[in-house]
C-alpha cells in the first residue's frame, strides 16, 4: 500500500476541500507536516483511519464530529451538508480511490446532527486504466490492511505505548490479521475452499457427493458416518480453541500481576523466590512429560513380556537340566540307525541278522534316539527363551528405573508446590493492601487457568478420538470403493484433495511459526538498535509483547512509558519491514510496501532515543508521513530526518479567538503562518505545500 | 534473516518434495488460484471450488 494523495472535504476544522500529496519517491520517502499544537496534524491522522475504517485513534475529541463546524456554521437550517475524506492509493499495481462520506441536516437550532451514519466506497483501476466500483468495499480494505492493524500503521506517537499492551480480544486480532498480511491468507483460504465449513460446501465435500452418487450401501452409511463424526470434531476443535484462548487470558493475566509483584518493595523479594520455584515447576513437569512419554515407550515396546512371568526361566532351566543328564543332545541319530537296519550292515561291516537278535537291538536303540528336528528347536527353543528371559529382566529393570524416576519427580512437584504454597500465603498476609489483593487475584486467575486447561485437553482428546474414528472410516471407505471399479477414479481424486489438505496444514504451519520467528528476530534486532538498556524482546505464539532481563535471569520487566514506545515502535517498523520485502514466493506470492502514519513521531522520548528513532526511521519503512510541532522537528531531528523529506506541508490553523497569538514558521527561504487569525468566529484548518 | 529465509524455503521445498506428483500439481494450481482471487470481493467460492474440481478431474 503506498499512499498518493487524501482529499479533506469539510472533515473537521478543514472547511471545504484540501488536496494533499505524498511523497512516493523510495530516496525521499517522508512526507512531513508541521502543524501548532492542537492545530489539526491529529485531525489529519483521523482523517486517514476514519476513512479506510471508519475509526478514530483513542483520546480523539468529539469523535461524533466529523463535519466542519465552518461548514455547518455557513449552511442554514434544514439545509443537508455533505463532508468527505478520500485516500488514494497503490496495492499490487492496482490504483484505488477510497472514499467515506456522510451527510447531515443543520437543525433548526443550528447544529448539524451529530454522528451522522458514513459510506464508503472504493474504486479500482487497474495497469490497463479498467475501473471498477467495489461492491463490499469494507472487505477488501480488510484484505489491504485489516482494522485490527490500523493502529500500527497510522498512530500518535504520544500513546504509542498502548500498542505493545493491546487487550486480549486485540491482541489475537493483531495475530490473525498479522498472519494474513504476511501471506498466510493463501494457504489459510485454500484450506478453507478444500475443507469447506460455516455452511459452505467444500471441494472434498464435492467429490464425496460424487462418490456417493454410484456407490454402494455400505459405502454410502460410512461416508453419512464420517460426516457426523466430521461435524462432532469442527465441535470439539472450536470449542477447545474457545476454552484455550481464555486460558491465555487467564495466563497473561497471571503474569501481569507477577510483574506489578515485582515492582512493589515488599512483594518484590516473595515474587522473586516464586520466579525461581515457578520456573522449576516448568522444568519439572516437562521432565514428568519426557518420564511419561519414556514409560509408554518401555510398556510398548516391552510390555507383552511381562505375562510370561516367570515361565522362560523355567523352560531355559529344563532344557539345561536335560542337557545336564544326556538326554539332550541324545547321543545317536534317528536316521543314522534307519540307514545301519536298511542296509543290513553294521559299521563294522557284520551283516544284522534277525536271528541272533542285533537287527532287534538296533531298532530298540531307533525307538530311543532323538528325532534330529525336535532336537535342534529344543536347543533352539533354549536360545530364545534366554533372550526373552534377557528381556524380561531389562523390562523389569527399566520399568523400576522409570517409576522410581516419576515417583521422585511427583515428589519434588509436591515440594515445589508446597513452597508456591508458602508464597502465596506470605504475599496475602503482607500488610500492604495492594500485595494482598493482587495476590487473591492471582490465586483466582491461576485456579482459572487451571480448569480451563483441562477443559482444553479434554475437548483435544475428544477431537483426536474422533479424527481417529474418521480416519478408520476412511480406511474402510478406501477397501470398499477399491472394490468398486467405478469409484476409483473418483477415490483417487478425494485422496488428491485429502493429500494436499494435510500438506496445506503442514504448509500452514511452517509458514505461521516462521512469521512469528522472523517478526521477533526483527523486533529484537530494531529493539537493539532502537533502545539503550540490554533487554531484549520476546513475541509469544499469541503475538502478545513482552520485554524481559537478558543473561541467566529472563524474567519479565516492567516496562517504563518510554521502553514500551521503543518497543511498539519496534513492533510496527519490523511489521512495516517485513511487509516491504518483496522476496517473489512461488507459494505465498509477493508481499507489498506499507507507509507508516505517525502524529507526534517521538511521543515522550528522551533525546538520545528521539535521535536514534530519527536516524532509524526512514531506513525501516518504504514510506513515512510525520505531523510534528515546532519542538518535535527541532534542530537535531530535522538534520537527521532532512535528507529524506520529499514534500513538507504547513496546516494552518486559523483561530477564531480575538487573543490568539499569531505564529509563524520558517520553512527554506519562506515563512508560514502556523496560527492565524480567523476571519470568522468558528476555527478551521488549512495546508499550504512548501516550496522546495 | 536470509538464513531464516531460506531454512523456510528449504522447509517447504522439503515437504513439496515428498508429495505424489498429482498431489504437487493440484497444490501449486490451487494456491495460484488463491493469489488470483485473493483482492476480490467477495471471494468467489464457487467458481474456486468448481475450478478445483476440474482440475481434479483434469488429472484422473
Amino acid at each position: 500500500m503506498k499512499l498518493l494523495t487524501a482529499t479533506l472535504f469539510n472533515f473537521r476544522q478543514y472547511e471545504g476541500e484540501s488536496r494533499i500529496r505524498f511523497s512516493t519517491d523510495p530516496s525521499k520517502p517522508v512526507t512531513v507536516f508541521h502543524g501548532a499544537n492542537g492545530g489539526g496534524k491529529t485531525t489529519l491522522l483521523n482523517a486517514f483511519t476514519w476513512c479506510l475504517c471508519g475509526t478514530f485513534t483513542p483520546n480523539f475529541s468529539n469523535p461524533g464530529r466529523v463535519i466542519s463546524d465552518g461548514a455547518t456554521e455557513k449552511a442554514t437550517p434544514g439545509e443537508t451538508i455533505s463532508c468527505h475524506v478520500e485516500v488514494e492509493f497503490e496495492h499490487h499495481r492496482n490504483r484505488y480511490a477510497a472514499r467515506r462520506s456522510c451527510v447531515t441536516t443543520k437543525t433548526t437550532h443550528g447544529s448539524a446532527a451529530s454522528t451522522p451514519d458514513s459510506v464508503l466506497s472504493l474504486v479500482r483501476t487497474n495497469s490497463a486504466g479498467e475501473s471498477q466500483i467495489i461492491d463490499s468495499p469494507r472487505r477488501l480494505l480488510e484484505q489491504i490492511i485489516p482494522a485490527s492493524l490500523i493502529s500500527f500503521f497510522f498512530f500518535d506517537g504520544e500513546r504509542i505505548e498502548a500498542l505493545s499492551r493491546p487487550d486480549k480480544a486485540q491482541q489475537k486480532e493483531v495475530a490473525i490479521a498479522t498472519r494474513s498480511m504476511m501471506g498466510v491468507e493463501v494457504i489459510t483460504r485454500a484450506i478453507s475452499h478444500l475443507r469447506g465449513g460455516r455452511g459452505r460446501r467444500g471441494v472434498k465435500r464435492t467429490l464425496e457427493d460424487e462418490l456417493e452418487k454410484d456407490a454402494s450401501v455400505q459405502v454410502k452409511e460410512l461416508l453419512t458416518k464420517k460426516h457426523e463424526l466430521e461435524a462432532q470434531r469442527e465441535e470439539a476443535e472450536s470449542h477447545a480453541d474457545t476454552v484455550e484462548s481464555e486460558a491465555r487470558a487467564s495466563r497473561q493475566e497471571v503474569q501481569s500481576i507477577d510483574a506489578q509483584l515485582r515492582e512493589l518493595g515488599p512483594a518484590a523479594e516473595l515474587q522473586k523466590t516464586r520466579d525461581h520455584i515457578v520456573q522449576a515447576l516448568s522444568e519439572k513437569r516437562a521432565h514428568q512429560d519426557l518420564n511419561h512419554t519414556e514409560l509408554c515407550r518401555i510398556v510398548a515396546e516391552k510390555g507383552h513380556l511381562a505375562p510370561l512371568g516367570s515361565a522362560a526361566h523355567k523352560v531355559v532351566g529344563q532344557i539345561e537340566r536335560l542337557k545336564l543328564s544326556g538326554h539332550l543332545p541324545s547321543g545317536i541319530k534317528r536316521h543314522f540307525v534307519d540307514g545301519l537296519i536298511n542296509e543290513g550292515k553294521c559299521i563294522c561291516h557284520r551283516l544284522l541278522e534277525e536271528q541272533d537278535g542285533s537287527l532287534q537291538a538296533l531298532r530298540e536303540w531307533r525307538d530311543r534316539a532323538g528325532l534330529a528336528d525336535i532336537e535342534s528347536r529344543a536347543l533352539g527353543l533354549a536360545g530364545q527363551f534366554q533372550d526373552l528371559d534377557r528381556r524380561l529382566t531389562e523390562f523389569r529393570g527399566d520399568l523400576e528405573n522409570s517409576l522410581n524416576t516419576r515417583r521422585i519427580i511427583a515428589v519434588e512437584l509436591d515440594r515445589l508446590e508446597e513452597q508456591q504454597n508458602d508464597v502465596s500465603k506470605k504475599l496475602r498476609k503482607l500488610p500492604q493492601y495492594d500485595v494482598a489483593s493482587l495476590e487473591m487475584r492471582r490465586a483466582s486467575y491461576d485456579a482459572k487457568n487451571r480448569e480451563l486447561e483441562k477443559q482444553v485437553a479434554v475437548a483435544r482428546h475428544e477431537a483426536k478420538q474422533l479424527f481417529e474414528k474418521i480416519s478408520d472410516i476412511e480406511k474402510r471407505l478406501k477397501k470398499e470403493e477399491e472394490r468398486e471399479s467405478l469409484a476409483i477414479s473418483a477415490q483417487r481424486r478425494l485422496d488428491i484433495c485429502q493429500s494436499t489438505l494435510t500438506a496445506l496444514e503442514k504448509l500452514q504451519k511452517i509458514v505461521e511459526d516462521d512469521v512469528r520467528d522472523q517478526l521477533q528476530q526483527r523486533i529484537q534486532d530494531v529493539f537493539g538498535l532502537l533502545a539503550f538498556k540490554g533487554y531484549r524482546p520476546r513475541l509469544s505464539e499469541d503475538y502478545s509483547l513482552g520485554l524481559y532481563r537478558t543473561g541467566g535471569d529472563m524474567s519479565p520487566v516492567a516496562m517504563s512509558a518510554g521502553e514500551s514506545q521503543i518497543l511498539s515502535l519496534s513492533f510496527i517498523t519490523s511489521i512495516i519491514d517485513m511487509l516491504r520485502e518483496r522476496n517473489s514466493d512461488e507459494v505465498l506470492g509477493s508481499r507489498s510496501p506499507y507507509p507508516m502514519v505517525m502524529d507526534s513521531p517521538f511521543g515522550t522520548l528522551d533525546p538520545v532515543h528521539r535521535m536514534q528513532v530519527a536516524e532509524g526511521l526512514p531506513k525501516l519503512a518504504p514510506q513515512i508521513i510525520l505531523m510534528v510541532s515546532e519542538t518535535q522537528w527541532d534542530g537535531d531531528v530535522q538534520e537527521q530526518m532532512s535528507p529524506a523529506v520529499g514534500g513538507e506541508y504547513v496546516i494552518t490553523f486559523f483561530s477564531g479567538s480575538k487573543d490568539v497569538k499569531v505564529r509563524t514558521i520558517q520553512r527554506g527561504n519562506a515563512e508560514y503562518e502556523l496560527v492565524a487569525r480567523s476571519s470568522t468566529e468558528y476555527d478551521y484548518a488549512k495546508f499550504t505545500e512548501v516550496s522546495r | 534473516m536470509k538464513t531464516q529465509d531460506s531454512r523456510r524455503k528449504e522447509n517447504i521445498s522439503a515437504l513439496l518434495s515428498e508429495l505424489d506428483e498429482d498431489v504437487q500439481h493440484f497444490l501449486q494450481k490451487l494456491l495460484r488460484i488463491e493469489r488470483e482471487h485473493l483482492y476480490e470481493d467477495p471471494p468467489p467460492n464457487n467458481d474456486i471450488r468448481s475450478e478445483c474440481v476440474r482440475i481434479l478431474k483434469e488429472l484422473v
